[in-house]
Order: structure tokens, then sequence, then C-alpha cells
């Protein structure tokens, strides 16, 4: 007898109200273990702020949401994110190393940290750099530092491959790969670019104020849809990149 | 105890309570807040005085009230923070100022309030600086963690599971207090740029938040006690020579800072 495993996430009947603008509209879906989950939709269309409140960072008005079959609050040591914008004050007095100490439960040893770094592709002299004086891409891949630190079961990532170059999206994508395969980690990941979507994710859910797609990219992403997301002609192209050593 | 060992005392252990806020204070911008709580203080001096009540823990709980409306009117109305905190503090000094001519209480009391003085202090005045003191030190101990991460990023602490209404809540009334407690020594005029000046010098001159820690620390003790070591001997009040001498050290250090940064641009 087959037993089917409960759903990790579970979203219900989701409404979520700016004032009087309905931002999201009775949006229900389950994600399963394991699932590597692309949550695409044009600008405006949601995306945000459906990650944004099933980590209880928005309230819903609506609906129900169920991680690991819980509150957000009761499970967060087994959650991570990776904000779309990180706005902080750039002469904050603060280096790499003790950014990731404070996001850190468990290891705050300089070696285990500076090991977390190189897994996202930054050399280890970066540790004692001020948070401020990151570039862009080094900021971005910090961040995602700290999202994985306590190897997390559910990882949220909000756009984070804005702001880097194809070769660190390679390193990006790999990261999310060796996640999932080592660890179980179930990921989803708000993303603009469609292209990446077939190669590395198991799942879509497009988003554009109310669910239009759930499923497997390739099933899901078909012309019908894409139109009916971004409203004009839009077609799935799956590019093949160099590989990065 | 010796009248100079028991005023360096006192004011080493405020010293370490306003480095140890004074830190998350500016990174958090919540020193325009800690100056109006301060000010505030001198309405519930006014009361106190009025109703013959001891004047310190009368401050204390309608300062830490004053702190708590603040954060109330900050969530429930569409009004800039800055503008409640300007409103609230000059309402209740006004009214403090009231209560002291229409009593006619010799404006020495007044004076004091303004401008402190540690010889002001009582007994039970010295053992609640040092037993509230201690426990918002120990708060600060426990919570740096996250205090930090929310003066980085709110949403981050939020994520992380990090109560932030609690913890700002918690802070609102630490400062509150601490002003209070601050300002029987360096008066309600003067307290908060005791808050200030020392994590503002540490900033200018390091690098990581351990670092900013520690400077900010050894920085309010050498600025209080030299402060009360000349005043003492200059027969001056604490309070002004303290922060002279900690705003002095701080124009030097910025204008040292700001030449560097136009060398090498």
């Amino acid at each position: 007898m087959s037993v089917t495993a409960r759903p990790i996430l579970s979203v219900r009947d989701l409404v979520v109200q700016f004032g009087s603008e309905r931002v999201l509209n009775r949006i229900s879906f389950d994600i399963e273990k394991g699932a590597i989950v692309a949550i695409i939709g044009p600008n405006g269309s949601g995306k945000t702020t459906l990650i944004r409140t099933i980590l209880g960072l928005e309230k819903a008005d609506e609906g129900e949401i169920l991680v690991f079959d819980k509150s957000i609050n009761e499970v967060r040591d087994r959650i991570g994110y990776v904000p779309q914008r990180f706005q902080f004050d750039k002469e904050f007095p603060m280096t790499v190393l003790e950014f990731l100490r404070l996001r850190s439960e468990k290891a705050r040893e300089e070696k285990t940290l500076t090991h977390k770094l190189s897994e996202v592709g930054l050399r280890a002299n970066i540790a004692h750099k001020r948070l401020g004086e990151l570039s862009g891409g080094e900021l971005q891949r910090v961040l995602i530092a700290q999202a994985i630190i306590n190897s997390p079961d559910l990882l949220f990532m909000d756009e984070p491959n804005a702001g880097i170059d194809i070769a660190g999206e390679e390193t990006l994508l790999d990261i999310i790969k060796r996640l999932n395969e080592h660890h179980g980690t179930t990921i989803l990941f708000i993303t603009h670019e469609i292209d990446i979507i077939a190669r590395t994710f198991t799942q879509v859910i497009c988003v554009n104020r109310e669910l239009i797609c759930h499923g497997a990219p390739k099933v899901a992403l078909n012309e019908a849809t894409l139109k009916r997301l971004f409203g004009t002609e839009a077609n799935f192209y799956e590019h093949h990149r160099p590989h990065h050593h | 105890m010796n009248e100079l060992v028991q005023q360096l005392l006192i004011g080493g252990a405020l010293a370490l309570l306003l480095a140890g806020l004074g830190s998350f204070i500016i990174l958090r911008r919540l020193s325009w807040f800690s100056d109006g709580m301060a000010h505030v203080s001198l309405g519930g001096l006014g009361i106190a005085t009025i109703a013959a009540w001891q004047p310190l823990p009368v401050a204390l709980i309608w300062t830490m009230l004053a702190a708590l409306i603040i954060y109330w009117l900050e969530r429930n109305t569409k009004l800039p923070s800055d503008a409640i905190i300007g409103i609230l503090f000059t309402a209740s000094m006004a009214l403090g100022i009231i209560i002291f001519e229409t009593i006619g209480s010799d404006m020495e009391e007044l004076e004091e309030a303004l401008f402190g003085g540690l010889n002001a202090i009582s007994g039970s005045d010295l053992w609640m600086i040092l037993g509230l003191g201690a426990v918002i030190l120990a708060w600060l101990f426990v919570s740096h963690r996250k205090l930090t991460l929310m003066g980085l990023s709110e949403d981050l602490a939020r994520a992380s599971g990090v109560n932030i209404q609690t913890q700002t809540i918690i802070l609102y009334l630490s400062l509150a207090a601490t002003t209070v407690l601050g300002a029987k020594v360096l008066g309600v005029v003067l307290v908060s740029a005791l808050l200030i000046i020392p994590a503002s010098i540490s900033r200018l001159i390091t690098h990581s938040f351990r670092s900013y820690t520690i400077v900010s620390l050894i920085v309010a003790e050498l600025v209080m006690l030299s402060g009360i070591l000349v005043a003492y001997k200059q027969d001056l009040s604490p309070g002004p020579v303290t922060i002279l001498i900690g705003a002095g050290l701080f124009i030097v250090l910025s204008v040292v800072q700001a030449s560097r940064i136009i060398k090498t641009k």
C-alpha cells in the first residue's frame, strides 16, 4: 500500500489585500518535499508578496498557510530566506564573518563559516570585509550563504539571480541542485528568467494576482499559459549555456 | 564611601549602560527618541515635586509611559515618528516647567533637573541606578544578537523568528529608563549626548561590530570618568564637562577622518 506524503508547504485560499487592492486572490497549492519550484509572473503580479506572506512578513487577510503541518513561527529554524532587496546602512560596522555568525544557530568557527562562503563561490578573504564594501554580486552570494548556513529544509529565494552575471547564475543553480540532492532541501525560487526553468526546476508556479499554473515546467509552461500570464506573445526558450568550471 | 569614589562608581556604571544602549541607538537611528525621552522626564519630575513623591521613580514611570504612547502612536497614526516625539516631549517639558513655576519652587531644583549633578543622588537613587542598570544590561547581553540583526534588516530579523514588536517595546522602555537614570548625573538637556557621542566616535574608527561595541564602551568610560574628575577638581557640574570632553574628542576624530577621505579622493 502506498502512502501519500504530506506536503511540506500547503497554501489554501490565500487572500492578501493592500488597502482596497487585492494583491493575491484565492491562491492554493501544495509543495512536496524535495521539489525545486520556480515562481514566475510579470512585475507586480504578487510573487514577492506570496513568499513574504508565507514567511509571515506580510499579513494574510484570508486563507491558511501550513509549513511542515505547522504555523511558520513554529518552524523558523528549518527555513532559509534570501530577500529580494537587502536594504541596509552601507556604513553599518559589520564584517561578513560577523553577519554569518549572527545568522548561524550552531557553527560559529571561522573555518566552518568560510567553508560556507566557498560553497557559494566566494574566497575566504572576503570574510573580514565590511558588508558595505561588497559588490552587488558578492553581497548576493553572502545573502545566499546566510540563508543556507543552518542547512534549511525549506529555502525561499526572491530573485537571487538579480544583479549577478551568467557565471554567478550557474554557480547559484549548482548550489540549489547540490542542496537539493545532498540535504533534500525544498526550494522556492522567484525568477524572471523563464529560460533557466526547464534545466533546474522540477515545478513551476505561475502567479498573476491569482494562480495561473502549477506543475512540471514542460507541461505547465505552454503557450496559452504564458499568454495568460504575461498578456502578450511570450515564448518559452530553453537555452543551453556553456558550463563554467 | 569617599565622595569622589562614589561619584566615579555611579558615573562608571552609567557610562556602561549609556554606551551599551547607545551602540544600538545609533544603528537604529533613535537619537531623537532618546533626546525626547530625556526631556519628557521633566514632566514626571514636576509631578513628583507637586505631589511630594520620590522624583526618580515617578520620572521613570512617566517617561516609560511616554515611550509606550510614542510606540502606539507610531503604529496607529499617519504621523512620522519625529513629529510624535517632538509634540510629546515639548508638552511634557512645558508641563514640568509650569509646575516648577506655579509651586514657586526654587529654580535650583529645575536647574538641577536640566543640567544634572552628582550631589543630588540619594542612597535609594544609587541603588535604583545600579539595580535597574543591571537589569537593562542583562537584557542587552541576552538580546544583542536579535537587536543587531534588527538594526541591520528588520525583514531578516523577522524571518529568523525575532519578535520585532516585543524587542522594540523593550528597547523603548530601556531607553526611557536609561535616559532618566543618566539625567540624574548629566541632566535632562545633556544626557542623550552620552548615548550618542561614544557610539558615534566608535563608528568613525571601527570596522567590525565587535570593535564598534568595545570602543563605544571604552570611550564612554573615559569620557565620563575624566569628566567627573575634572568637574570635581574645578568645582563644576559634571554633565557639561563630560559632554564637552566627548564632543571635543568627536570633533577631532571626525576632522581627521574627513581630511583622510578628502586626501584619498
